[in-house]
Parts: structure tokens; C-alpha cells; sequence
């Protein structure tokens, strides 16, 4: 890899700058500093995307310091909506002593982000979707300064879907125009950097849950990372948009697992991260809607449900009504209407869609990612606490939006299902382990 | 010890044991431990994938400003010229790509065999195929 490559890589570091105001905030301050520098950077780069498609909403011309700095602004401006309803967080990390098993499920951890970057690193995971469109479109809106709306709307271009949401190629403009140009081989690391990212970070974020000891804290975020490491391999994630979606939906979960999510600051947090879901990839939408449907009702005897949506829901209902905006200004798409008409269902399929399905799965590491997760939640389903709700209600609404989607077509879509369904079902193993760390301990760590 | 620090952590060990036995350590030996030439070398998208990613790089030098280029390959493939017209899209973004079966480009990228007969004048060519100027 070349110059360009480490610039365009180590840029995205800059993505934590528009985050930093908010997880500075000293609401923040009892996360520990690998996982308030993951919020930061998740929580910037999505602001930083919604200032990406606001200015080319409103016809602004990109540049890096331009972008950055109104999206650091945004940061500001956003902080005082932290402090809104009062009060300090209700959260302390369990105390237990960071024990063998906490060393061991990090040293699992690493061994399986290494695995991803050796993957990655030769060639072995790279997703040929990065260069039919994630990448050429990044390309031509470095150029352009924007979203560029022309070279979208080219009848020979129709396979790059003008209508995906913004995120990915927003952030990979941003560090082509940093670099000077796009980096393919940099865009395919970006896999194993963010599953590192997320082993490092989420630990500490996952410690904020009641009850969660290091030892167990550090287990579940093994068991999340190296089935999305394995995943990833399998069906050849790097370089395309689910490995950001999933940071973004790791660490929504996360925080609304957490009792951070019982002050305004959490909720808002988690609306920002669920903004960056929701504008990642068209199936973070209905995994937004299901968490932040589920949330207020798990959380019911603790907060008040109408604040609380409006925390949860306005960031990505904002950020994705910018980009459906956009659509309608330049006639390029409206809507998700590109996903083609919604309820002409072919219950016919549903056969061959449950094979497609059980197949697709099978072939992807011949299903473990989904099943030792999944055996891990059945080994402590007896004493899963209220919260578990959150993740598994999560996982249940995304795998039925799936199978409605695969219903959804006219033709046979066996094939669509053989290549799409191991990445789309990608974020149930991390919901399962998630899940399964809100199980009651019988006894203390140790 | 805990059984939800103990289950998950067996849990994410056999995850990570699998996904370190389907690294291709054969590919990666064969390639002398050096960093591949596409980041589709080792790809199961097949051979195809990486030999294209890998002309068209190199060809990117050969081609000027807003030339018409059209990529095919050799024997014909209707399948894979689409594909590899995606290729040409994001990997020339100086290039206008042109349909191979529609249109007389300036210039012809071919993936596999050399071509008979030869489509104009030979620019580069390579075991992943050749790069041609038309003959107007």
C-alpha cells in the first residue's frame, strides 16, 4: 500500500474530531477512554456524514476542512441537548478484578482481528461491491466536490443505485479528497481496522452494563468480534458498507443496553449512532425502527417514552430525510423507492427463499457464526434479564424485514439470497452475544 | 467462575479458531508471504476478479484523458464483459466505458487470450491480458 493508501486509512481517524465535543462531555466520563475514543469516532463520522449530504443538499462544495469543520461545530452545538432532563448518568462500572478470562477473551479477540487482517491482506476478503459502486461513486464525488448528481443519473450507471444512503460513500469522498485519490486496497482494511476498533472499545463500553464484570464484559465482546471476523472472511465484507453499519449498530445496542441510556445524553448518543445505521445501508432502517420501538417499551418503569423517541428517532429521521431531500431536489430517486414495490409479496417463494436462506448460511463458515452465538444465548436463555428484549426483538424485526425483502420480488431470488444473506444477517450473532451478556450471574467472576 | 464469562469466551474461541483455519495460507505461502498485486488475489470470486482489477490498474497509465475504452474478454464472455465494464468504470474514472458488443471505443482492454485477429495496435501486454489502440 501506498502513501495515499496510509493517508486515506489514517484520515478516518479524523472522523473522531466531530465526536469529541460530545463524548467529552463528562456525562461520558465513566466509559472508559478506548470506548469513548470508539463513540467519538462512530458518533463523528456520522455527523460528519449529515454535513456531507447537507451541503450538497444546499448546493455547499465539499473541501476537508469545510466538512470537518462544520461538523465539529455541529458537535457544539449538539452538546448542550446532552445535558437536557439533568442529572448525572446512572452508571458505574462493576468492580471485579480484570482476571484471567477477561485476558484470555482478549487475546481471542486479537487473534481473530489478526485472522481478519490476513485475510484482508491477501486478497482473501475483499467485496468486489466496493468497486462496482461503493468506490467509484466515492471517486467521482471527491472530484466533484459532492454528490454528484449527473453522473448518478447516467441511464449505464443504474447498477450503483443512486438511492443508497450516503454514509459510506460520503466518508470515502472525504478521504479520497484527503488522500488525493481513492485507496481500494485502504477501503478493504478498513474491515479489520474497525473490527479492532470495536475489540479495543467495546469492552469498555459493555462494562457499563448493570452488572457486568470485566470477565464477562470482555467475553461477550470477544464472542461479537470473532463471529463478525469470521462472517467477514466468509463473505467478503472489506472494502463495502457492512462493516461500518455493524460499528453502528454494535456500539446503538451497546449504549442502549447500558444505564447510559437512562439520561438524555445516552439517548442521544444512541439516536446519533443509530443516524449513521440508518444513512449506512438500506437494512439499518428497519433495525433502527425495531430498537427504537423496543427500547422505550423495555426501559418502560424507567423513562419517559416521548422524550425519549424524539432523542432516539430525530437523528436518523433527520439525517435520513436530508438524503431523501436530496433525491427529491435533484430527481434522482425518491425514497426507497429504487427497492422496487413494496408489499407484492410471493408467498409462493417462501420455499425456496427458507432453502436459498438455510443455504447461503451453511456456506458461510458452515453457519457457526450464527450458531455458537445462538448456543451461547440458549446456555444462559433461563436467566436472561428484562433487557435481552432490546437485542433479540432487534434481531427478530431485522431477520423478518429480510425475509419479507426476499418475498418481495417477482422472480426466483435464489441467487440475490446466495450472495446477499450472510452479509445482511451479519449483525445477529453480535445481537445474540449482546443479549446473552444481560443474562444473571449465579455466580461472581472470578 | 462465571458462566456468562465462560461460555461466551469458548464461544468466541472456536469462532476464532475456524476463522484462522480458513485463512489461505497455501495462497498466501505461494505468494512468498508478499502483499498481493490486487486486493482480489485470493478472492472466491474467482481468478477473473483479480486479473482484470490488475490490467486494468496497469492500463490506467496507457490511456488519455476521456478516451472511449471498451473491455472484453478472451474467448467471449457476455457475463463477465458486464462485470469487467464495472471494473473499467471505477478503476479508469479518467476512461468513458463503452459497451463492448455496442460500440468502436479508441481503445480495447482484453482480459485473457490474446485476440485474433488483433483489434488495432498493441499497447501492453501481459499474462492477464492485452491493452489496443484501434485502428480508426
Amino acid at each position: 500500500m501506498r502513501t495515499a493508501g496510509l493517508v486515506w486509512l489514517a484520515s478516518t481517524l479524523l472522523l473522531a474530531l466531530p465526536g469529541a465535543p460530545l463524548l467529552a462531555h463528562r456525562a461520558f466520563g465513566r466509559i472508559p477512554a478506548a470506548g469513548r475514543a470508539l463513540l467519538a469516532g462512530a458518533a463523528g463520522a456520522a455527523l460528519t456524514s449529515f454535513t456531507m449530504t447537507a451541503f450538497a443538499l444546499c448546493g455547499v462544495p465539499w473541501s476537508v476542512p469545510g466538512v470537518l469543520g462544520t461538523a465539529i461545530l455541529l458537535g457544539f452545538l449538539l452538546r448542550p441537548a446532552l445535558r437536557a432532563g439533568g442529572g448525572d448518568l446512572p452508571v458505574s462500572l462493576t468492580p471485579g478484578p480484570r482476571n484471567r478470562i477477561a485476558a484470555a477473551a482478549g487475546f481471542v479477540a486479537a487473534i481473530a482481528v489478526v485472522a481478519a487482517l490476513l485475510a484482508t491482506a491477501a486478497g482473501a476478503a475483499s467485496s468486489p461491491d466496493l468497486v462496482f459502486f461503493w468506490g467509484p461513486k466515492a471517486q467521482r464525488f471527491a472530484l466533484a466536490r459532492t454528490v454528484d448528481a449527473v453522473y448518478l443519473a447516467d441511464p449505464a450507471l443504474r447498477y450503483m443505485h443512486a438511492y443508497y444512503p450516503p454514509l459510506v460513500t460520503n466518508l470515502y469522498a472525504l478521504a479520497s479528497m484527503a488522500a488525493g485519490r481513492m485507496a481500494w486496497t485502504a477501503a478493504t482494511l478498513l474491515f479489520p481496522a474497525l473490527l479492532a476498533a470495536l475489540g479495543i472499545g467495546l469492552p469498555g463500553i459493555l462494562r457499563t452494563l448493570a452488572g457486568a464484570r470485566p470477565a464477562a464484559a470482555a467475553s461477550a465482546s470477544a464472542l461479537a468480534i470473532a463471529a463478525l471476523a469470521y462472517v467477514g472472511m466468509e463473505a467478503d465484507v472489506g472494502g463495502n458498507a457492512e462493516m461500518p453499519l455493524l460499528v453502528f449498530e454494535t456500539l446503538a445496542i451497546a449504549v442502549l443496553l447500558s444505564p447510559l441510556s437512562l439520561a438524555p445524553a445516552g439517548q442521544l448518543l444512541s439516536g446519533i449512532l443509530l443516524a449513521g445505521a440508518v444513512t449506512a445501508k438500506v437494512e439499518g432502517l428497519p433495525f433502527a425502527l425495531t430498537a427504537i420501538a423496543v427500547f422505550p417499551w423495555a426501559r418502560r418503569r424507567e423513562i419517559r417514552p416521548a422524550s425519549v423517541l424524539l432523542r432516539l428517532a430525530g437523528p436518523p429521521a433527520v439525517s435520513l430525510l436530508a438524503w431523501f431531500a436530496f433525491g427529491e431536489k435533484t430527481h434522482l430517486f425518491r425514497g426507497y423507492s429504487g427497492e422496487g414495490p413494496l408489499l407484492a409479496l410471493h408467498p409462493e417463494h417462501l420455499g425456496a427463499v427458507a432453502r436459498a436462506m438455510a443455504s447461503a448460511l451453511a456456506a458461510t463458515g458452515h453457519a457457526l457464526p450464527w450458531l455458537v452465538p445462538f448456543a451461547c444465548l440458549l446456555a444462559v436463555a433461563g436467566r436472561l434479564g428484562r433487557d435481552a428484549a432490546l437485542p433479540l426483538v432487534t434481531a427478530a424485526g431485522l431477520a423478518a424485514f429480510l425475509l419479507f425483502t426476499y418475498l418481495d420480488r417477482p422472480g426466483d431470488p435464489s441467487q440475490w439470497i446466495a450472495w446477499s444473506a450472510p452479509r445482511v444477517f451479519s449483525p445477529l450473532p453480535m445481537l445474540f452475544a449482546l443479549a446473552a451478556l444481560t443474562a444473571r450471574d449465579r455466580v461472581s467472576d472470578g | 467462575m462465571s458462566h456468562r464469562a465462560s461460555i461466551p469466551l469458548v464461544g468466541s474461541a472456536i469462532l476464532a479458531a475456524c476463522a484462522v483455519a480458513s485463512l489461505p495460507f497455501t495462497r498466501i505461502a505461494s505468494n512468498g508471504w508478499r502483499l498481493p498485486r490486487t486486493p482480489f488475489d485470493a478472492s472466491a470470486s474467482g481468478n477473473d476478479v483479480a486479473s482484470g482489477y490488475f490490467l486494468l490498474r496497469r492500463a490506467e497509465a496507457l490511456l488519455p484523458r476521456g478516451a472511449s475504452v471498451s473491455i472484453r474478454t478472451e474467448p467471449p464472455d457476455p457475463t463477465r464483459n458486464a462485470y469487467l465494464q464495472r471494473f473499467g468504470v471505477a478503476l479508469l474514472p479518467d476512461a468513458r466505458i463503452v459497451p463492448a458488443e455496442t460500440a468502436a471505443p479508441e481503445f480495447v482492454v482484453v482480459v485473457g487470450a490474446r485476440p485474433d485477429p488483433a483489434p488495432g495496435e498493441l499497447l501492453l501486454e501481459l499474462p492477464e491480458g492485452s491493452v489496443w489502440r484501434r485502428r480508426p
